[in-house]
């Protein structure tokens, strides 16, 4: 999943979110799966509630969690691209991003 | 495809159908992990069936009634011809919000999630192994509904009794259930179950009690129940390898282990909320174990147990 720096997304409507200190867990009833996450997902889509976009999520993680940049990076994307998978996350339709006639 | 298409020639006329007739007039209470199931409209020869089985789960004294389920009469062509050579019995069901409507082999049923749960069961299976079927498996489902409503969880899991507690192993069919039971068993433990166990709150914490649905180990103990010390994930592996895990993991592996209610829309909240209760401050975690014994006495050595 390679996305543009400003994709954001979202927890489908029916995804429930509980944060358990500091992890959490992710409830897609529609598949009857509960997603643990530890500190680091948690943060991450604590971060994508908050509407920041795919493409600064990494460089805050590495800031909070003092990691490496390359690593955390590709992490990340395969995080998200694991909760997209799960049907968990969905893209944020962007607000000009409609096609005219 | 439609709710109930894989079993019923037309679901939504044989849910809808009003005036269904008893089997006859006999009805069974058992009391399962502490709670009270009644059966109604039962004939001599589903009584006697259900008593071979559940006999010794018919208290003394039935106590009011936590689910009553109406046993009623359909008719053999209602129900499609299946072959159920080689398939791995799962239900259809429909989940509604004050309820959840199901249908499997030769049955369909309804429960209306009040207090008490009442509900019918429909089917044309009159005698023999195939009204047990039919009762046990309805059962299952009450099983599943009733616990959540009491703050529990029914868990596809073996139980074993050791000292004054009880260890919970949970997995899907496959995952080494009855394996570990029998290995524990050849080592002098009682075995609660090695197929579905329960999990129910107490004042004194957690306590497991197993229920004679399936398996290997059908426990005839009723009555049983023990606080639980540890629930155990089970995993495929050639030695022992116990491996905690966090809340979050703890609750996610265990839902997906909690038959019928875990895809309820209306109640999976619910699950996930007395799961949490109840593994809270227990220890869980992966194991992964030898075919091979002795396993409990080693399980014991590596601090597991």
């Amino acid at each position: 999943m390679t996305d543009a720096p400003s994709t954001t997304y979202r927890l489908r409507p029916d995804v429930r979110l509980r944060l358990l200190g500091d992890e959490a867990i992710v409830l897609v009833q529609e598949r009857a799966v509960v997603f643990g996450l530890n500190a680091v997902g948690s943060r991450v889509v604590e971060l994508l509630r908050a509407g920041r976009p795919a493409g600064e999520l990494a460089a805050e993680i590495a800031r909070e969690f003092e990691a490496g940049g390359a690593d955390v990076a590709a992490d990340v994307e395969a995080f998200l691209a694991e909760l997209v998978a799960i049907g968990a996350l969905e893209e944020v339709p962007s607000a000009g991003g409609g096609v005219g006639p | 495809m439609s709710f109930g298409a894989r079993f019923l020639v037309d679901p939504a006329a044989s849910f809808a159908a009003t005036g269904r007739e008893p089997f006859g007039d006999r009805a069974v209470s058992l009391e399962l992990a502490g709670r009270s199931f009644t059966f109604a409209g039962l004939d001599d020869a589903q009584l006697a069936a259900t008593d071979s089985r559940f006999g010794s789960f018919r208290p003394a004294v039935a106590a009011a009634a936590d689910v009553n389920l109406q046993v009623r009469r359909a008719d053999a062509d209602e129900f499609v011809a299946f072959d159920a050579r080689g398939w791995e019995y799962e239900f259809d069901f429909a989940y509604e919000p004050a309820g959840v409507a199901w249908a499997g082999l030769m049955l369909g049923g309804r429960l209306a999630l009040d207090v008490p749960a009442t509900g019918t069961v429909f089917t044309h299976e009159g005698a023999g192994e195939g009204s047990l079927g039919v009762l046990e498996n309805a059962l299952r489902i009450a099983v599943a509904y009733d616990l959540l409503a009491a703050g529990g969880v029914l868990l596809h899991g073996a139980a074993v009794v050791d000292g004054d507690g009880a260890f919970v192993f949970v997995g899907h069919s496959g995952a080494g259930k009855s394996t570990l039971s029998g290995l524990a068993a050849a080592e002098g433990r009682t075995i609660l179950t090695d197929d579905l166990v329960a999990l129910l709150p107490s004042p004194a914490g957690p306590i497991v009690a197993g229920l004679p649905l399936g398996g290997d180990f059908r426990t005839r103990l009723p009555g049983i129940s023990v606080p639980l010390r540890a629930l155990a994930l089970l995993e495929k592996g050639d030695a022992i390898d116990f491996e905690a895990l966090s809340a979050a993991r703890s609750l996610g592996r265990c839902f997906a282990c909690c038959p019928f209610v875990n895809h309820d829309p209306y109640r999976g909240e619910r699950a996930l909320d007395n799961l949490g209760r109840l593994l809270g401050g227990i220890r869980v975690g992966t194991l992964r174990f030898p075919k091979r014994g002795p396993l409990w006495s080693e399980l014991a050595r590596e601090g597991v147990t």
